[in-house]
């Protein structure tokens, strides 16, 4: 199950990417992200020790392009997103990298650590750019999404419980 | 902190910078994710194990060659370890073949379990050390504690079962064995005729001795008694060979090993000295106790250099009993035979058996025109060598370690 959310979130941030280059016209930048979010969802195919390698380099590519495509145009919710699936996916690879077949009592208790803190930190950044004033989705959701990050973060202060 | 925190610090460090640099506050809110998970080992510390291990191992002595299973069990007494890694630090000469996690837990109290099953080559090996890697559920932050533990594993050699070694010793013990001794007695072997004396058996009369000589005539059989056995194994480094890691002294080690089990076996009694960097010596004495201290002894010696030892003129001769047999597992050296003369010369039976290092060294590499050129003078002046050392009155068993020694034993006669 973790590896499937690993690619998925590799192939979908990888694609956001694609997108908000193809919408820049920068095709060089966009024909990148493609090969990164192929190289996240087909990583099996590599030798474990390049996986390993791979996985830091991919994670720097994924945020260099999304730094990119946020400072040289509009800032849009899934360019956003971007970051924290390359960040989850990342992490996921390194979970699977450490423990190959782990039980399901740690599995959960993982992909619970690792939604928590993504969430705490999507949050944030959802939460700052409506502050700033990017997106407008309503006092009632802002307040939602803030307090749903609040207690996200509560839950790492207790142990993720 | 582990690598993978260093990696999410760095990247939000310069996307802050970056975005306070150049005034754009996108780049500050793509730096939040990472800032959360950089902050997660400050909020959320990993906890210190307080854990005990111990160590059980299926067998503390093994023949070479073998396996053995070795179960690892760390219990934790501290708080709940989010992710606990359990390792086996085994020293150098041990190979860890297979590794199976049996058992773990997070929560306090908590047993984790790890199976191995480990080779070695010869030696005595003490384990020491287990180490607990704790690392927090993201793989932002470890920690290493290594938990102490005491146990030990002897790898003994792996001798070949030799039948029979023969050997003619000049005395014998009073025990009956399977040495012929020099004197007549009550064996199957036939040593000769007397003239009846009232008591002897009538199936041991020579009737066509007695016809012929016009009186009753007994046969005498060879008596086969326990021997005194002495194995002097050579572990002076400067008879040793080492050609890619595969060392001439290991082959002569099995070869005492397997001397060693075949003479007691036979109920002789046994004594073995190791000479090398110092004297290593075992007492003489018999059965599967004795076979049990020559092979830990054999366990624990290595070649080494002294300069007292360096050649076999100060051999303890009176460790021996007199006229024993003495075995010697030796390559030789040119200075060796004035003392296997000197032995001779007090009546010791010497049996050498010559590992041969030109040969073991030969076929461990192709040799160019200059290397089979060295290896015929080589080959020359150890020829004069074995020679002088028969000459000495030793029986010299030459021994290409390539091929099995009692196929060596058998072919030159060594073996009945």
């Amino acid at each position: 199950m973790i590896a499937w959310i690993k690619r998925a979130a590799g192939l979908l941030a990888g694609l956001l990417l694609f997108v908000r280059f193809s919408e820049l016209e920068a095709w060089m930048a966009a024909a990148i992200a493609v090969v990164i979010a192929l190289a996240w969802s087909v990583d099996f195919i590599f030798p474990a020790r390049i996986r390993k390698s791979a996985g830091p380099l991919l994670l720097v590519a994924d945020v260099l392009l999304a730094a990119w495509a946020a400072v040289s145009g509009v800032f849009t919710w899934w360019l956003m997103a971007a970051v924290p699936l390359a960040l989850l996916c990342w992490n996921a690879g390194n979970f699977l990298a450490r423990w190959k077949d782990p039980p399901a009592r740690a599995r959960a208790r993982y992909l619970r650590s690792l939604a928590v803190t993504v969430g705490v930190g999507s949050a944030g950044g959802l939460s700052a750019a409506l502050l700033e004033g990017r997106f407008s989705i309503g006092f009632a959701a802002s307040f939602s999404l803030m307090l749903l990050g609040g207690v996200a973060l509560l839950r790492i202060f207790r142990g993720y419980r | 902190m582990t690598g993978s925190w260093r990696l999410v610090a760095a990247a939000s460090v310069i996307l802050v910078f970056s975005g306070f640099l150049l005034s754009n506050s996108s780049l500050l809110i793509i730096a939040l994710p990472f800032l959360a998970f950089a902050f997660v080992p400050f909020l959320l510390p990993l906890p210190k194990a307080a854990a005990v291990a111990s160590v059980e191992i299926e067998r503390v002595v093994m023949p070479e060659g073998e396996s053995i299973a070795v179960t690892v069990s760390v219990t934790n007494n501290g708080p709940a370890v989010p992710l606990a890694h359990i390792s086996l630090c085994v020293p150098e000469g041990i190979r860890i073949e297979e590794e199976t996690l049996l058992a773990t837990s997070r929560s306090a109290g908590a047993v984790g379990s790890m199976s191995y099953r480990i080779t070695a080559s010869r030696g005595k090996y003490d384990l020491t050390t287990v180490r607990l890697q704790a690392q927090d559920a993201l793989g932002l932050q470890q920690r290493e504690t290594l938990l102490p533990v005491s146990a030990s594993v002897s790898v003994v050699p792996l001798g070949e079962r030799l039948e029979n070694v023969e050997i003619f010793p000049s005395r014998t013990r009073t025990l009956s064995g399977n040495i012929r001794s020099r004197s007549p007695g009550s064996g199957v072997e036939f040593f000769g005729t007397r003239e009846y004396t009232p008591g002897d058996p009538l199936r041991q009369l020579n009737w066509r001795a007695g016809e012929r000589w016009d009186h009753l005539v007994t046969n005498v059989y060879i008596e086969e008694k326990a021997a005194d056995v002495g194995i002097v194994l050579d572990a002076r480094r400067a008879t040793d060979v080492v050609i890619h890691g595969d060392s001439l002294f290991e082959h002569s080690v099995r070869a005492a090993a397997s001397i060693a089990d075949c003479f007691l076996r036979r109920g002789n009694r046994v004594g073995l000295l190791n000479y090398g960097s110092f004297l290593d010596w075992i007492f003489p004495g018999y059965g599967r106790q004795q076979h049990m201290r020559i092979l830990s002894a054999l366990c624990r010696v290595q070649p080494g250099d002294h300069a007292a030892f360096r050649e076999f003129s100060y051999l303890p001769i009176r460790l021996f009993p007199p006229r024993a047999q003495l075995v010697f597992i030796s390559p030789l050296q040119a200075d060796d035979v004035s003392t296997l003369r000197f032995l001779r010369a007090l009546k010791f039976e010497l049996l050498v058996v010559s590992p041969d290092p030109i040969a073991f060294e030969a076929s461990r590499g192709d040799l160019d025109e200059y290397g089979k050129l060295a290896k015929q003078i080589l080959r020359a002046g150890r020829t004069a060598l074995l020679t002088q050392a028969r000459r000495s009155g030793a029986r010299v068993i030459e021994w290409d370690t390539s091929i099995p020694l009692g196929v060596t034993l058998h072919r030159l006669g060594g073996q009945r």
